[in-house]
């Protein structure tokens, strides 16, 4: 759950851009195993937007815990399928996509163990110079449990990694494309979705 | 053509600093045009302020300080004679004469005033005699002058909307600081020369001349710059908010001792009796006593003394016994709270006294002088003939020409600072937009 406000809409709005573009792709574009992918990120947006408000974070846990875990698998077994020896683009994302899927499984299924150490609260008011008080906001305050809060670290940190990496190749792409095409936007949509988890992820901390 | 063969010809196509020193001198560059009026004023005000503390001591010298007298009245006798001025007042606090030339001040709140505003009555604490009473700003109890100054250095006097021209000016600060920092250092990265990097050159009037002294001016200045950047945003009234948040999630805040009372046991023992038992404890000289407002709380003495070594220990007493309760030591505060203490007296030139204001006076001078020889600057490089008014700003696209490896840990780095610091993304942001808009026009313009 994201405890500021305006964090909760910028993460709300890019989960559900990144979901409209997953849903268009879905239904206009690709092979069978293309549109699942598609469809099972369209649900992972879903997922993604509910887990950053309070109300619905731990909406339907284990069937959407189940359900990531079983397409964590999905894209798991296409890059085993996809054969060790073609170490390219496709196998990245594939290895990309299934560390999302588990992701967020772990995510949905830890989120109430998470929030058990966390405490909301509005800090005193502030501002002046003289006396030295400073600004004021509503604050979440408290620490997950230890476990959860290094896999959150090491996943947030995977996350970042893995979106700035799509991020730079959407940015290659991108200027070698004459005009903007379906790949460059893809790779655009991952890297916002890997950030915005990656943000997910240190909220959990 | 493989997609991993396509990305190598975009990304090869401009090494490293070359492809970054673009983007870093129109960063630099806008950067400072924008944010330049601002920093000039926040640099002009902030020499102001500095010098508070000795035009206090001169402008209300009849209200602090009384002739040397031998014996004073207890501090309960002189907070009742100041009540007796202030009927529709509440005494929240008193801080006793710390030497035998201080007068005492009671601190009131009182109806109508403005938030962090008190209401300080002045008590010879020999006679009894009242010898004045002012509007006092903040837990620093600054007096009218201060305040004012205070205020204009903040928030121009214009409430939380000019609050924007000091956040403007502080989170735009480090960021042309660095840049300004990676170019002056790039540039000369070939040379090797320390000379030039450190000092100015001489030679003719111009813009190369001009460029020496702020890139070498800018060298020197920078730590000082990037202090009064990161101090001063704790201030600010969005990244301020962002800052306690941040500070709160670590465990950064300022500790404060317990105020909670044993259930009441007894009358009130009084303040002169709650300060005789700190000074007992080992508190020393100047304090602030908190009155305990309600039922259930205790007394809080705390030390007031900003300049090195810094004395902020405190206690809490019992209005019922008059036992000490609760000791908080400075030497005990966390490393990061202590930080945080420092440097905020340091921002305001009270740490080290004389030295430290004119340490703060010469940096401000020097970034006065910074904005006005970048403004020179763009000023000689407009051109000669023809009917431009203003210099050539750095060529556009420049971040065409920056590899996606390299571009894209910055635009994730850029879009946190951007949330953090939110003055500073929307006005990035601001700025992007209208770089694109007047980009298109250009263009139509151009065919």
């Amino acid at each position: 759950m994201i405890a500021e406000i305006g964090l909760r809409w910028i993460l709300t709005a890019v989960f559900a851009a990144t979901g409209v573009f997953c849903a268009y792709r879905c239904v206009r574009h690709g092979t069978a195993a293309t549109r699942v992918s598609d469809a099972l990120h369209v649900l992972m947006c879903a997922g993604m937007v509910a887990m950053a408000w309070p109300a619905a974070m731990t909406f339907a846990r284990i069937p959407q815990t189940v359900l990531f875990a079983a397409a964590a698998a999905w894209f798991a077994g296409a890059l085993v399928l996809r054969g060790g020896a073609h170490r390219d683009h496709g196998s990245t994302s594939h290895a990309h996509h299934a560390l999302m899927m588990a992701g967020m499984a772990w995510m949905v299924f830890m989120m109430p163990s998470a929030m058990s150490g966390m405490v909301m609260s509005a800090p005193e008011h502030g501002g002046e110079h003289a006396g030295m008080a400073m600004g004021d906001g509503m604050t979440m305050s408290g620490s997950a449990p230890p476990h959860v809060a290094i896999v959150a670290g090491v996943l947030a940190l995977l996350f970042l990694v893995a979106g700035t990496g799509r991020l730079a190749r959407a940015i290659d792409f991108g200027r070698a494309d004459h005009r903007p095409n379906l790949r460059t936007a893809g790779l655009a949509v991952e890297s916002a979705m890997s950030l915005g988890m990656a943000v997910m992820a240190v909220a959990m901390i | 053509m493989s997609i991993s063969e396509r990305e190598e010809s975009v990304t090869e196509r401009m090494p490293g600093w070359a492809a970054v020193r673009p983007l870093l001198l129109r960063l630099h560059f806008y950067a400072g045009v924008f944010v330049g009026p601002f920093l000039i004023i926040a640099a002009l005000t902030g020499i102001a302020y500095v010098y508070t503390p000795q035009l206090e001591q001169a402008i209300y010298d009849h209200e602090l300080h009384v002739p040397a007298a031998a014996g004073s009245l207890s501090l309960d006798r002189q907070a009742e004679l100041a009540r007796a001025v202030v009927p529709d007042g509440t005494v929240t606090g008193m801080r006793p004469a710390p030497t035998a030339t201080d007068t005492t001040q009671v601190i009131f709140d009182r109806p109508g005033l403005e938030p962090s505003y008190h209401h300080t009555v002045f008590v010879d604490p020999h006679t009894g005699d009242i010898r004045g009473s002012l509007e006092t700003y903040g837990s620093g109890q600054a007096l009218p002058v201060r305040g004012w100054i205070d205020t204009l250095h903040r928030s121009l006097h214009l409430g939380d909307f000019g609050r924007l021209y000091s956040e403007l000016a502080a989170s735009w600060l480090w960021v042309v600081v660095l840049a300004g920092l990676a170019l002056w250092l790039g540039k000369r990265r070939r040379e090797r020369k320390a000379r030039d990097l450190l000092l100015p050159a001489g030679g003719p009037a111009g813009r190369g001349r001009l460029r020496s002294w702020h890139g070498a001016a800018g060298l020197w200045a920078a730590a000082g710059l990037l202090f009064l950047s990161a101090t001063g945003l704790t201030w600010s009234l969005h990244a301020g908010s962002t800052i306690s948040a941040l500070r709160s999630g670590l465990d950064w805040t300022t500790p404060s001792v317990s105020a909670t009372a044993p259930p009441a046991g007894g009358a009130d023992v009084g303040v002169q009796a709650v300060r005789d038992a700190t000074a007992r404890a080992g508190l020393s000289d100047p304090v602030e006593i908190r009155l305990s407002a309600k039922a259930g709380k205790a007394y809080v003495v705390q030390q007031i003394q900003r300049g090195w070594p810094t004395k902020q220990d405190s206690m809490a007493v019992d209005p019922a016994t008059g036992r000490v309760t609760d000791t908080l030591r400075f030497a005990d505060y966390p490393l990061a709270a202590k930080l945080s203490r420092w440097g905020i007296d340091a921002h305001m030139g009270l740490l080290f006294g004389l030295a430290n204001q004119l340490a703060l006076i010469v940096l401000a001078a020097v970034l006065i002088c910074l904005v006005l020889w970048g403004y020179r600057m763009w000023w000689l490089r407009r051109p000669t003939r023809g009917g431009a008014r203003f210099g050539r700003p750095p060529s556009r696209g420049a971040w065409r020409r920056v590899p996606g490896r390299v571009l894209a840990p910055v635009l994730v780095a850029a879009a946190a600072i951007a949330y953090f610091l939110p003055v500073l993304g929307a006005s990035l942001l601001a700025f992007l937009v209208l770089d694109v808009v007047l980009g298109l026009r250009g263009r139509e313009v151009a065919r």
